[in-house]
């Protein structure tokens, strides 16, 4: 039998975990209701923004040793580039994968997206190699104990650092022009045309924000858990789930399915075998399946329905 | 948006095959050395000494030698001190005229080298290349315990001598404790690592330890060489586990270790899941001391886990602290030699598993010098005629009941200290750390 | 004001307009009437540009607009509120009415939105009273009424009224035509297409009649009113039918 503050531990671990597929789980719902493209180079945003942020702020050995980068910039400003190069990504893989396909049916969409992120991994296997890295924790420090159970301090920024991105992606649908007409444009990309949204504009920035995000979310989990090249594959398929709990088209109910994925796949671990932690994953993806198909097809019928004026 | 489960569906399907591909995690990446389909014959200086000699007829047949090794993938920061040690061995052969065969004649060396990609599969098809198209007479290499394991029936089904560098006992040794006919190792077996750590163990008086370890072929032996080293001296197992190759999240394992409250922790992995380890198992705040075993003796576990690494134990071959080691040490000799040519030719320190294939391809230059191109003799050779060799992993003599030839006393305790490799003698264990 | 000239549109290689053309003068109402399927919704989605002709040309305040888009267009100062209604209904009421004036906020600024649509709750005064709900949880009736005002929030020299009545009870249906002439008399031009043909060709100026994507007739709304054949086939005493 655990202790509780054995279990306390697995959950604030499984937090820690939840809140980046919560992160990558919104970056999918974006995409998706904007575009219509389930996006499965997500987690590869992730990889990137962590490893150009480690690159610039601590000696990184470059292209099998060949190189090596010792900026030591300060975190932030690191942080902010390596944001900045996945969202340049984002907006690259729209504008020559994305756009010019957008008459084809989405699941040759989601294709290119595969093969983007095949691309993406091939090109950091080549430049970092297979090595693990981690970015210095932001704050250095002695964990705290909570209940028993220790939060390090890096926990502490990557669920701070969650609530406040969350929060502000909220904010910027609910209350700027930008975040209304990407609603707008998700709700009935015709009618939104009609207002002068343009569709591409649209997509474009649905694109750009997921990666932004996703980056954030690789590297402030970077210090918790290393990056290595070949985490994003993981990390989609985690925030895939996740988007599927929430019911696909539900910004809060992706948050909510990433922590519980995070939860339940941490207690899987501790309390059963760590050989078990992706397999309840995929268990839980095809019980949601199971219990949601009658919603997919209801959802289905029910938009049909709208459109129809009905 | 109009289909939404036929989406779901199609996209489920797409992973399903993403996911099976991902056993084999670098398949899709381009390769940054060897292809694996294409050998590269390693540049062999075409034997000058051939063209100087009083023109024989034609030069003498070159001998063949496989190998396939990590370059890419969880185990390159093994594999790849193993690959570069064996180029610069083969070129070394050629440089001096080649291999001096039983015939008398000057034979040129070529390695056919392959990439497994830390995958036991993949490895298993380099080695059908080697033997049916590449026809060599000894394969060296099996980065990690799982491909050599994996390669054992093909070699012994071709009847072709293979020395592996990884340590699993299983490589080498059948279930009933008998040897595989045609597979020797050169690095230490994990039952002499728990030895030594044991004999640590009890010179600071512990009897409760925490062992956890890489849920993969290398991390089980080292795992059940604990078990039966630590029943051996009573010490008590207070938790055992095991993690997930690529795992980066360890807190179920490290809370149930807190929870166990050992006096010591033993972890058996590479670095690739044993640097992350360390890292969060120091975030945690555990104070128990921290014992890993051979896997981590490279300079990328330091590189990796920076401040972490401080204090952490691991028994290892002499090569990592070989300055710090009384200069009449029998192996001093062989491995300053192997550290300077590595050095000169890569700019960095060699690793430990540098000095497996080193071993390795020393004993395959003796073996072609007395039996020539005739695998069976080769392995004859192997079996019988490796006696007291000094190698850098430590002085062998391998006999038909054990093809290892190394144990306990090839190992010395290490920890590491701001960054470097600090030789810790028998008399000073209970002092540390 | 606006020009349509010889235009065809295809739905892949069905023909849906053969040939129409037709002139909306400067303050003028002018209605399309014609069954379902006869091509009106499809003419109207030409104009705006949701739809390209494959031939014809359609010029709007004397720019060429027919190879544009929707979204240019409408900074032209065209507004096309779309049969059924089309409201973003997982936004607020208040939302969409914002999302009217998009493409006016960088040039008029956020002050005059505001003035806009306090001007539109004037018009609309259920609206006001719902501004904070979300756009489908209105009434049929009150979803059209917040299409029309967020085609009005662009400020549009000439609208395009799809079908505004379909599907509403009488008496919101004679609000709506209520709210059209209002319009009007505020020099908003209107090319509004009706199934009522009998009410909207009350309110217009001028109608075209379109049959299987021909223009069949047209004329002054007066003459159309009295003309025997059309009052047989659109106006057969039904007054608010849905032909």
């Amino acid at each position: 039998m655990p202790s509780s503050e054995q279990l306390a531990q697995l959950i604030l671990s499984g937090i820690t975990q939840g809140s980046i597929y919560a992160l990558i789980a919104l970056g999918f719902v974006t995409i998706y209701n904007v575009t219509g493209v389930i996006n499965f180079s997500q987690g590869e945003f992730a990889v990137i923004g962590a490893f150009v942020a480690i690159t610039l702020s601590q000696k990184v050995l470059l292209w099998h040793g060949q190189m090596t980068a010792s900026l030591e910039w300060p975190l932030p400003v690191a942080a902010l580039i390596g944001v900045a190069a996945a969202v340049l990504i984002g907006v690259l893989l729209y504008r020559l994968g994305i756009q010019p396909s957008r008459n084809a049916s989405p699941l040759s969409q989601i294709v290119v997206t595969i093969g983007a992120s095949i691309a993406l991994r091939g090109l950091v296997l080549l430049a970092w190699g297979t090595d693990p890295y981690r970015l210095t924790p932001f704050t250095e420090g002695p964990p705290f104990d909570l209940m028993g159970a220790i939060l390090t301090r890096q926990s502490v920024w990557v669920m701070g650092l969650t609530v406040v991105f969350v929060v502000s992606l909220f904010l910027f649908f609910k209350y700027t022009l930008i975040g209304k007409a990407l609603r707008a444009s998700s709700a009935n990309p015709g009618a939104a045309r009609l207002m002068g949204i343009n569709p591409q504009w649209m997509g474009l920035i649905a694109f750009a924000l997921s990666a932004g995000l996703s980056a954030l979310a690789g590297i402030v989990v970077a210090p918790v858990t290393f990056m290595t090249f070949d985490r994003g594959l993981m990390l989609s398929l985690k925030g895939f789930v996740a988007m599927i709990m929430g019911g696909l088209t539900d910004p809060v109910g992706a948050v909510v399915g990433g922590l519980i994925l995070g939860v339940v796949e941490s207690l899987a671990a501790g309390l059963i075998s760590s050989g078990y932690r992706d397999a309840f994953t995929f268990a839980i993806l095809v019980v949601v399946l199971l219990v949601r198909l009658g919603g997919f097809i209801k959802g289905r019928k029910g938009e049909a329905l709208e459109r129809a004026g009905l | 948006m109009k289909n939404k489960l036929n989406i779901v569906i199609s996209v489920l399907a797409v992973l399903a095959l993403l996911l099976t591909a991902c056993a084999t995690p670098t398949t899709e990446a381009p390769k940054p050395t060897a292809a694996p389909a294409q050998p590269t014959a390693v540049p062999a200086t075409k034997a000058p000494e051939a063209t100087k000699a009083p023109e024989p007829t034609k030069p003498p047949e070159p001998y063949v030698i496989g190998a396939f090794l990590s370059s890419t993938g969880p185990a390159s920061s093994l594999g790849q001190p193993e690959v570069d040690t064996v180029n610069m061995m083969a070129e070394q052969f050629n440089k001096a005229g080649g291999i001096k065969g039983p015939d008398g004649k000057m034979h040129e060396v070529v390695v056919k080298m392959y990439d497994d990609q830390s995958d036991p599969t993949k490895a298993v098809e380099a080695v059908k290349k080697i033997v049916e198209s590449d026809k060599a007479l000894v394969i060296v290499g099996g980065t990690s315990s799982g491909a050599s394991i994996a390669v054992n029936e093909t070699v012994t089904k071709a009847k072709i001598p293979f020395i592996s560098v990884a340590s699993s006992s299983a490589i080498v040794t059948k279930a009933d404790g008998s040897q595989h006919e045609w597979v020797f190792k050169t690095p230490q077996q994990n039952l002499p690592v728990a030895q030594v750590q044991i004999d640590w163990l009890k010179a600071k008086g512990f009897t409760k330890i925490a062992s956890v370890g890489v849920n993969d072929a290398f991390g089980k032996d080292s795992m059940a060489a604990m078990k039966k080293a630590a029943g051996d001296a009573k010490i008590n197992l207070v938790y055992e586990g095991t993690f997930e190759p690529k795992t980066t999240d360890f807190s179920p394992q490290i809370t149930a270790i807190k929870a166990a409250a050992p006096e010591a922790v033993i972890v058996h992995a590479v670095p690739a899941e044993g640097a992350p380890f360390t890292v969060q198992y120091r975030d945690l705040g555990l104070k128990f001391p921290l014992v890993h075993n051979h896997g981590i003796g490279n300079q990328a576990f330091i590189d990796t886990a920076k401040v972490a690494a401080n204090g952490v134990l691991f028994p290892i071959g002499k090569i990592l602290v070989i300055d710090q080691l009384a200069a009449n040490d029998p192996q001093k000799p062989v491995i300053d030699k192997y550290i300077a040519d590595y050095k000169a030719k890569f700019n960095k320190a060699p690793s430990s598993f540098g000095g497996h294939a080193w071993d390795a391809m020393i004993m395959v230059k003796m073996a072609l010098e007395a039996a020539g191109p005739d695998s069976a003799k080769i392995r004859d050779f192997l079996e019988t005629k490796i006696v007291k060799f000094v190698g850098i992993s430590g002085i062998f003599t391998i006999d038909a009941k054990d093809h290892t030839g190394i144990g306990k006393e090839s190992l010395v305790m290490v920890q590491i200290k701001d960054g470097k490799w600090l030789y810790v003698a028998p008399a000073d264990y209970a002092k540390v750390p | 004001m606006l020009k349509v000239d010889g235009i065809s549109t295809f739905y892949g290689h069905i023909r849906a307009l053969n040939h129409v053309s037709l002139d909306v003068n400067d303050g003028e109402i002018v209605t399309l009437i014609g069954a379902n399927g006869a091509g009106k919704t499809t003419l109207l989605n030409t104009i705006s540009g949701m739809l390209h002709p494959k031939n014809g040309d359609v010029v709007f305040d004397s720019k060429k607009i027919s190879r544009m888009r929707a979204e240019q267009i409408v900074r032209l100062g065209m507004s096309h509120v779309p049969e059924r209604r089309q409201v973003f209904g997982s936004l607020t009421v208040l939302e969409n009415l914002t999302l009217g004036a998009y493409c006016r906020v960088s040039r008029d600024g956020w002050k005059a939105i505001y003035q806009d649509i306090e001007k539109v709750f004037g018009l609309f005064a259920i609206l006001e009273k719902r501004k904070e709900q979300l756009a489908g949880t209105l009434s049929g009736g009150e979803q059209q009424m917040l299409a029309v005002a967020r085609g009005l929030m662009a400020k549009p020299k000439l609208m395009l009224l799809d079908e505004p009545s379909l599907g509403l009870a009488p008496l919101i249906v004679q609000e709506i035509f209520r709210i059209i002439t209002e319009l009007r008399k505020s020099g908003t031009t209107i090319l509004l297409v009706e199934q009522n043909a009998r009410a909207a060709l009350r309110v217009a100026d001028r109608g075209y009649v379109l049959e299987n994507g021909h223009v069949v007739m047209s004329g002054k709304a007066a003459e159309l009113t009295a003309d025997e054949q059309l009052q047989k086939a659109y106006l057969g005493g039904r007054s608010n039918g849905k032909g």
